[in-house]
């Protein structure tokens, strides 16, 4: 469902290239489509923030916050770090962090169950830990976040064969259009290129994106204003 | 998928964890209210963990009290220092008894003419002794001694013997106070130092102590019954919406009101008004009243 950079990159071509505005390489290229893919990306974040105070419809595939959703679910994985009752850090290091599991590797493993821990920074870790009721149990075991340290409470020592699973959002891969040079002409080499991995559907918005960056690289006022004028059109159409 | 799925019958039977499915835990009720509370287009659209495991636990403690039905009792003998320390988990008695020779609990009062003061040391001039720090330095409560000392005593076998507890026989020459007047003893409750006191007549008897706790003392303790579940989750909202700044009022009297009736339902639920049993009591209603 990935988003082909060689389609991509010959729409910009051909749009920028009309009434002879200009021409990027392929070098500028990869470098707007980076910046466009993120830009793009990190804005679902705001968006599902903003869809979520609006009450949402039932249609099946037109609810804004499930769509959303979907585009985000393509970077959502989840990963396991040993356990070992020491302070530990996360590897991979996720992009944005999401829910965290103490859990087993072993089926016959029959100490804990799977259990959620819940995040809390060391200043919430001292407070509830101060109150007999609130402080970290078997039951309701907490992590603290320190930077990349994570350490859990509550759980005492566990066994060996226990893991924590986190769930992340894992940073889209760099972009790349590879491309082989034949007399003078750069021609797109499919083995070395990586495709942007967000969803298809935001093949328009990243040829319009890439389209507003390349207006300032060529210093072409009219193609700037021309992208932002689609772009911002596009966003008032979606979310009004 | 049922409940019990998982676990067969002859698991059950054969197992030690009878009866445990008319009730939820602690853990279970934390879950279940994240998963139906807690959320986008929830009630609550946020809260953390600890805040539910907070008024959670703190919902079973006041309904411990006075809604759930799970009185507490430790069966002990008293012993030649005529005292019974409080149980663990004591918060409050409900009921002491001695049990008689055909296992009948007999139930004592507490006794409302004496008690167990602090007794400071006094000099041949009656002045207060002091220790190194200013304190005043203890010594043995008479009050205490001539309590343990007194026997419990029949109303009608009045004497003058100063060993007869004078509470049980006070007012008899001109009317027995109908509060003190019964034959099974009484009981002083020494709070500072967290025991009962009893009669020098009380050796080597049987006592129970009925109590109440409030739930969180031992992790089998930390359940609630299913018919206080639906209490737990409008208490635990009450409480999390009742503290939470800009809430209007309205919002917060809704889930007061839900709160009150669950709380109701569940206590109603939780008395027993078996109708086969209230029919018993009620055929008593025709028998005639000897005098």
């Amino acid at each position: 469902m990935a988003v082909s950079i060689n389609t991509v990159y010959q729409r910009v071509l051909a749009i920028l290239n009309k009434e002879q505005r200009g021409y990027i390489t392929p070098v500028e290229f990869n470098l707007l489509a980076n910046q466009a893919q993120m830009s793009i990306f990190e804005q679902y974040f705001y968006d599902i923030n903003q869809f979520a105070r609006i009450p949402g419809n039932d249609t099946e595939y037109s609810d804004m916050l499930d769509n959303l959703n979907e585009k985000i679910e393509i970077f959502e994985t989840s990963a396991q770090v040993a356990h070992n009752n020491q302070t530990f850090s996360l590897n991979p290091k996720p992009y944005k962090l999401g829910s965290m599991f103490s859990t087993t590797t072993t089926d016959n493993v029959n100490y804990y169950p799977s259990i959620e821990l819940e995040k809390l920074t060391p200043k919430e870790y001292r407070r509830i830990a101060l109150s007999p009721i609130t402080k970290p149990s078997s039951d309701f075991p907490v992590v603290v976040i320190n930077g990349n340290n994570f350490k859990v409470y509550g759980l005492g020592t566990v066994p060996a064969g226990y893991v924590v699973e986190y769930n992340y959002i894992q940073k889209p891969a760099t972009v790349n259009w590879g491309y082989t040079t034949v007399l003078g002409e750069a021609l797109y080499n499919q083995s070395t290129s990586v495709d942007f991995e967000l969803h298809s559907t935001e093949e328009t918005k990243l040829v319009i994106k890439i389209l507003e960056l390349a207006g300032l690289v060529i210093q072409d006022v009219g193609t700037y204003q021309v992208a932002d004028a689609e772009e911002k059109q596009k966003i008032q159409q979606e979310k009004s | 998928m049922g409940l019990l799925e998982g676990t067969s019958r002859q698991d059950y039977y054969e197992g030690d964890d009878h009866g445990a499915y008319q009730f939820i835990s602690l853990k279970d009720i934390v879950n279940n209210f994240l998963v139906a509370y807690v959320g986008q287009d929830k009630v609550i659209s946020k809260a953390s963990r600890s805040d539910i495991i907070f008024h959670a636990k703190r919902t079973i403690q006041e309904l411990s009290f006075d809604t759930f039905n799970t009185q507490k009792s430790l069966e002990v003998e008293v012993g030649p220092n005529l005292a019974i320390v409080f149980p663990q988990d004591y918060v409050d008695y409900s009921k002491i008894a001695w049990v008689d020779g055909y296992g009948v609990e007999r139930v004592m009062q507490p006794a409302y003419k004496s008690g167990a003061p602090k007794a400071a040391s006094q000099d041949s001039d009656f002045q207060f002794v002091y220790d190194n720090e200013g304190d005043f330095i203890n010594t043995s409560s008479i009050t205490e001694q001539n309590f343990n000392n007194a026997k419990t005593t029949n109303k009608g076998e009045y004497s003058g013997n100063s060993g007869v507890r004078a509470e049980n026989t006070s007012g008899e020459r001109y009317g027995l106070d109908p509060m003190v007047s019964q034959v099974n003893g009484v009981f002083v409750i020494n709070k500072l130092e967290s025991r009962f006191q009893f009669t020098s007549d009380m050796v080597g008897k049987i006592v129970t102590i009925h109590y109440v706790s409030d739930g969180l003392a031992r992790d089998e303790d930390t359940v609630v019954h299913k018919f206080a579940e639906k209490a737990m989750y409008d208490n635990i909202l009450f409480s999390i919406v009742s503290t939470r700044s800009n809430i209007p009022e309205y919002v917060v009297r809704r889930y007061q009101k839900a709160k009150f009736a669950s709380t109701r339902t569940a206590k109603l639920r939780l008395s027993k008004l078996n109708t086969e049993e209230l029919a018993q009591v009620m055929r008593g209603k025709s028998k005639q009243i000897k005098h």
